[in-house]
């Protein structure tokens, strides 16, 4: 058990290439922490220096406040679940899972006990024999899991374990892993680009790009509250719609005006420091907060605008719209018993309760602090 | 009528490649025939242009007299000696350098990775004055640890180019594994790395033994006193001025192919591939 902060970390590559900058995070005690980004985002980076296989060019990275930078991996007690499992090839599934055990002098009979009841917890205790290339992709997966556990370290670290597999096992062990993390109670670090994976795993969620760390919440803060335009396009699918307009009017009631449309800015964002009046604005519509289908007289709270249909797609619990709006193109998502097919003129609302503001230029959010 | 087509052309193609590969073994073979011939000759046949391979009246009289009336046992203690510490060198310092190469950045690897290669573009003739130059200096000339060294020297470039490049095919991953689960990164060399290059180490022995076993050019320059010549230096002194016992320096040969021809057949099993299928995602 054991917490895990950043202070002040940064990793710079020989030739100038930052791959994480001013990183300061906290993961708490027992909490499964996801870093989610694009890939290059400098996530794997940040979890190879919990690891210690690198160091971290400034900054200091502590274990239950000790600080463990300067320690080789093997004094951190981790241990790492690997995107292409890493297992030794040339020793066999009860090897590979005692490796770490016998390395640490745990006695023959407890080495033997501990294997066989992690193998019996994951559905491996079959395979104990087999070389790891007599195993298919999922059944690796769940040795190199094994590995990791079988050591009850204080700290796991999973570098995009479930990119390797097929869509079926991947929910699969997603699950799997979840439960794990429920069942020992462990501090997680978990890596994916995958947002979907990273919302239903994380207790929170820390969105890196560029090297730096976006914004770190749980994922219904992140998904409700983005703090700028790339948290907000980031997380969610479809993902969220974006609009380029500017602010005119008059200070007292500003109005956000698009090519296609415009409408006064909602009261909530006019205390948001700053002259909003001629500025460029980015306006984030997330797909669901759109609607075709809300009937004429129920204005409150909407805005409306004509668009046309081009693509449905119906599937099956939703509907999802592809709709164009003077040459923009949206993706709205409705409940399956809205119909609508190509060419059709339909009106448009914005949920404008829901709707969010980024800053044209830096994308910031006009509601983050 | 299109399948039946290709498959009859399969067929000539199959016996053209099998002509061409018996056709390449026969001259391969031809000569290692023809010395184990001529090593059974009686010494009445020693030139006959006879192309028989047993010659008529074979005797093996001629490997009694290299094994009992030569100081051969003690060219072949020499030999096995500098061979085995040429083999203990080069695959200790190969497998060192070339992990040296493949895993780690520093300054100057290129530039040493090709200064090794360049190396090997010297005929040994050409390096013959300056090593024995060297030799003499470091009053290693007449000693075994000075061929020893040469020896080492030449087949290093070889077995570093063959374990780095072996070494490159090993997923970093494996050892980062090994760190986590609790050594250094020399554990994770020892126990991971080192046993799934079981190939390349075996190429890398095989290269250097023979590179001590077979040599020798650097030998006769560097080795005069009778007691610590090697095989091939051995063999040698079996021509002299007047007369060359053929048949003795024919059985001599085939003596000395044998250990190297059992160690082949020994370590080939490790050379096989796929060592490290399944560690990784492919």
């Amino acid at each position: 058990m054991a917490s895990v902060e950043f202070r002040d970390v940064d990793k710079i590559y020989p030739g100038d290439i930052r791959a994480a900058s001013d990183i300061n995070l906290t993961v708490e005690d027992r909490e499964l922490l996801v870093l989610v980004g694009p890939s290059g985002c400098g996530k794997s980076t940040v979890l190879r220096m919990v690891a210690g296989l690198e160091e971290a060019t400034s900054g200091c990275i502590f274990f239950d406040g000790i600080n463990v930078t300067d320690l080789p991996p093997k004094d951190r007690d981790i241990a790492m679940v690997f995107q292409n499992y890493a297992l030794y090839p040339h020793m066999n599934v009860y090897d590979n899972m005692a490796f770490g055990l016998k390395l640490r002098k745990h006695p023959k009979e407890e080495i033997g006990e501990l294997v066989l009841d992690t193998a019996r917890i994951l559905g491996i205790e079959q395979l104990l024999e087999r070389k790891p290339k007599a195993l298919s992709g999922g059944q690796r997966q769940r040795v190199a899991l094994g590995r990791a556990i079988v050591r009850k370290p204080s700290v796991f670290l999973f570098d995009e374990p479930l990119s390797n597999l097929d869509a079926k096992m991947r929910v699969q062990m997603r699950t799997e892993i979840r439960r794990l993390n429920l069942d020992i109670q462990t501090t997680m670090i978990y890596v994916t680009h995958d947002q979907v994976e990273a919302m239903t795993l994380g207790d929170r969620l820390a969105v890196m790009d560029e090297g730096t760390i976006q914004q770190v919440g749980t994922p219904i803060e992140l998904y409700n509250r983005p703090v700028n335009r790339f948290v907000g396009e980031f997380i969610g699918s479809p993902a969220m719609n974006f609009f380029e307009g500017k602010l005119s009017g008059t200070g007292e009631t500003p109005v956000f005006k698009a090519s296609f449309t415009s409408f006064p800015v909602p009261e909530r964002f006019r205390s948001s420091p700053g002259s909003l009046v001629g500025r460029t604005l980015t306006l984030g519509v997330r797909p669901e907060d759109l609607y075709i289908s809300v009937p004429d007289g129920n204005e409150g709270g909407f805005h409306h605008t004509e668009v046309v249909i081009d693509v449905s797609e119906t599937l099956g619990n939703e509907m999802i719209f592809h709709v164009d709006a003077g040459g923009h193109r949206m993706v709205v998502r409705e409940d399956p018993d809205v119909n609508g097919s190509y060419g059709d003129r339909v009106r448009l609302s914005i949920d404008l309760d829901r709707i969010h503001f980024f800053d044209g230029g830096t994308g910031a959010s006009l509601l983050a602090g | 009528m299109v399948k039946k087509h290709s498959r009859a052309k399969k067929t000539i193609e199959t016996v053209l490649v099998y002509i061409l590969l018996v056709v390449i073994t026969l001259i391969t073979i031809y000569p290692i025939v023809q010395i184990f011939g001529i090593s059974l000759r009686p010494a009445n046949e020693l030139y006959s242009t006879s192309l028989r391979i047993i010659p008529e009246n074979a005797s093996f009289k001629a490997y009694r007299e290299v094994l009992f009336e030569k100081d051969f046992f003690t060219w072949l203690r020499n030999s096995v000696i500098v061979a085995l510490a040429v083999s203990i060198f080069g695959v200790t310092l190969a497998s060192n350098a070339g992990y040296a190469f493949s895993r780690l950045r520093f300054r100057g690897r290129k530039t040493g990775m090709i200064s090794i290669l360049v190396t090997q573009m010297f005929p040994a003739t050409m390096l013959l004055l300056p090593l024995y130059i060297l030799m003499s200096k470091f009053h290693l000339v007449d000693t075994l640890f000075g061929i020893i060294i040469a020896y080492t020297a030449t087949a290093l470039p070889f077995c570093i180019w063959t374990m780095k490049g072996y070494y490159d095919t090993i997923p970093v991953d494996l050892e980062e594994a090994a760190m986590i689960d609790g050594t250094t990164r020399f554990g994770a060399f020892v126990k991971v790395t080192l046993p799934l290059s079981a190939p390349a180490l075996v190429i890398t022995a095989l290269f250097s033994f023979m590179a001590g076993w077979s040599e020798f050019i650097v030998a006769r320059v560097i080795i005069n006193r009778q007691g610590l010549y090697t095989l091939p230096l051995g063999l040698e002194s079996l021509s002299s001025t007047f007369q060359t016992e053929w048949a003795n320096y024919a059985a001599g040969s085939v003596i000395v192919c044998i250990p190297v021809v059992v160690l082949f057949l020994l370590l080939s099993r490790f050379l096989i591939s796929g060592l490290t299928l399944g560690g990784v995602k492919g």
